[in-house]
């Protein structure tokens, strides 16, 4: 494992333990606002943040808690922002939904489907005009790609050749309703195809295939001066049953938003035993038994950070 | 010279010799520019000019990205309703961003369909209530005076804004009439009068000038007021105007259930008392929403007498 490898592997774990941290905040009702956990999507936010070059910009939507985490926030400035207190990331003033961090490169975050995605045409257009070789990436889902500003920003970056790379997160969920549920399926490839961007597709959670396959994109995108899309497939982990006369098992019940209420943390963090899982998939690195063995003083470490 | 011959030179050199900028929209520098709006304005080392796509959301959010990443961004378009499109980007974003220090502007250059003709999209002449939702400044041009301030001193003013200008003005000779007194915060007094106090909102200058005249005519004079930043302008001269002058006439024709000239009257009942008032706006008629000339003529003796003049 080469030391950046093992950096990325102590990122994973870092983001894991810190949302489950935020859990049991969330568990203790200790914030207003809503909070979007990201479990289960450490994998590709850890990989952009290796890739960025400084000068690029990242814009989010309402769930971002992993990015934010990877581009460097603590988990005291985060709990804080959270619980709106002045000495939160960003002053108490943006809770979580809309939370962006200009000075780490998190420009914008909304927390309107599909509305950063414009934005971000017009990020990477400054870019162009100020001759500068940076890559806009700018993060959205598969329930947001159903918007109509998907296909507008696909049309104005492709038609101003702009330098910027769309992430879909595909978790297959929108709030309460599976992908087949609400609507047909989308080939994101062939859409990208009849527009000429180019399209990469990742999945598995292996970080550091992800930050290989990444950077020969962002160099691609910078090479041929056009955008492209990267579709992530990944779940939301903290899902779980709850009780219901209807279901014998109990009712199943998608992670969204707010607590995951089976979802708790143990000396290694993981929630379930499979690729599905950026924290499982760490267990087939070379420095498996180490990075068991960093997790619990690392729990213990980021406790303390909120005690 | 003409409305628009004037706002596309003012533009044209503020935009060519200004920081780095962007000029865009659909057919801005093809076939009419814009009727003229944007004719000739060329991209420069600092200025790109790009003919967009029928993108009318994304381009709203474009706008704001360019701002937010340090680039001026002007987005001329032919209609006010493309507004309509981009009131998410418009009214999410821009509440996103409140609070940033933004180093660039974001300019929305529209023209207001309000000759009448178009049918439903001059029932639209309402440009207050999409400012009001997006909370941003909302500029109107009747004059030479505003085209100045508005092009020179706001166009590229860090944050968002929409400057609209008149279609039905579009050809006529623009007024050049030197204010008595140019406010800053987008107040503008026309004339100076000891008679009755005269407020023009949307683009009623014109009509207003004219009646004016008439009034001169019965040797009234007037204090003309012409509030050409509908959202923002401090009234207070206006209504020290009117307790002076002991009368006030509010002009607007905008297309709207609730014009910002309301609030002249509502907000400030206290603050004029023992003035006479006469409130001349639009109602809401059958036939807003059918293509006519429909031209918001003032009936001047009927004025004069409800004014007690």
């Amino acid at each position: 494992m080469t030391a950046n490898e093992d950096f990325l592997a102590h990122e994973v774990l870092r983001s894991r333990i810190a949302q489950l941290l935020i859990n049991e905040a969330i568990r203790e009702k200790t914030f207003r606002v809503p909070v979007h956990l990201a479990m289960g999507h450490e994998a590709i936010a850890v990989a952009v943040a290796n890739v960025r070059a400084p000068r690029d910009q990242v814009l989010l939507s309402h769930r971002n808690i992993h990015y934010q985490l990877a581009f460097g926030a603590s988990l005291k400035s985060l709990y804080d922002e959270y619980a709106l207190l002045p000495s939160g990331l960003a002053g108490g003033q943006l809770g979580s939904m809309n939370l962006s961090n200009p000075a780490a490169g998190i420009l914008y975050t909304s927390s309107v489907l599909g509305n950063n995605l414009p934005v971000a045409a017009g990020v990477a257009l400054a870019e162009q005009s100020k001759d500068s070789d940076a890559v806009t990436f700018v993060v959205t889902g598969d329930g947001a790609m159903e918007e109509g500003s998907f296909y507008e920003t696909l049309l104005m970056l492709r038609s101003q050749n702009s330098r910027c790379i769309i992430l879909v997160e595909n978790n297959e969920w929108s709030l309460a309703t599976q992908i087949s549920e609400r609507r047909c399926p989308i080939d994101v490839a062939s859409i990208t195809k009849g527009f000429d961007i180019a399209y990469l597709r990742l999945r598995g959670n292996d970080v550091p295939r992800y930050v290989d396959a990444l950077q020969a994109l962002r160099q691609e995108v910078l090479d041929r001066r056009y955008p492209a899309v990267v579709e992530v497939d990944l779940k939301s982990l903290g899902d779980w049953r709850m009780p219901n006369p209807d279901f014998p098992d109990g009712k199943y019940i998608n992670y969204h938003a707010g607590l995951a209420p089976e979802a708790s943390l143990s000396d290694w963090p993981t929630l379930r035993d499979d690729e599905w899982d950026p924290v499982h998939v760490l267990l087939e690195s070379k420095n498996a038994a180490a990075l068991r063995a960093w997790a619990p003083s690392a729990i213990a470490k980021m406790r303390s950070e909120l005690a | 010279m003409k409305y628009v011959e004037l706002i596309n030179q003012t533009l044209k050199a503020q935009l060519q010799s200004g920081p780095k900028s962007v000029l865009y929209g659909q057919n801005v520098a093809a076939g009419s520019c814009l009727g003229g709006l944007t004719r000739g304005i060329a991209a420069t080392k600092s200025l790109r000019v790009i003919n967009t796509t029928n993108t009318e959301n994304g381009l709203f959010g474009l706008g704001l990205g360019l701002m937010l990443n340090g680039v001026n961004a002007v987005f001329a378009m032919k209609q006010h309703d493309f507004m309509l499109l981009g009131i998410d980007q418009l009214t999410n974003t821009h509440y996103g961003i409140q609070n940033r220090k933004l180093t660039a502007g974001f300019t929305v250059l529209t023209v207001v369909v309000d000759s009448g003709f178009e049918g439903p999209q001059a029932a639209l002449n309402n440009l207050a209530e999409i400012a009001s939702i997006a909370r941003i400044p909302c500029l109107t041009v009747n004059s030479a005076p505003e085209v100045e301030w508005a092009i020179k001193t706001q166009l590229m003013a860090p944050g968002p804004r929409i400057i609209a200008v008149s279609q039905r003005l579009y050809h006529t000779p623009v007024l050049t009439q030197e204010c008595v007194k140019a406010v800053s915060n987008g107040l503008f007094q026309h004339d100076a009068g000891s008679d009755v106090t005269v407020v023009s909102y949307n683009f009623t200058l014109p009509q207003t000038l004219k009646l004016v005249d008439a009034l001169k005519e019965k040797g009234r004079s007037s204090d003309v007021f012409l509030v050409a930043d509908m959202m923002g302008a401090d009234l207070a001269p206006v209504l020290e105007s009117a307790r002076k002058n002991g009368r006030l006439l509010v002009i607007d024709d905008s297309k709207t259930l609730t014009p910002p000239s309301m609030a002249l009257l509502c907000d400030v009942q206290g603050a004029l008392d023992g003035v006479k008032r006469v409130y001349l706006r639009r109602v809401a008629p059958a036939d807003w929403f059918v293509p006519n000339a429909d031209e918001f003529v003032l009936d001047h003796d009927d004025i004069a007498r409800q004014l007690g003049l």
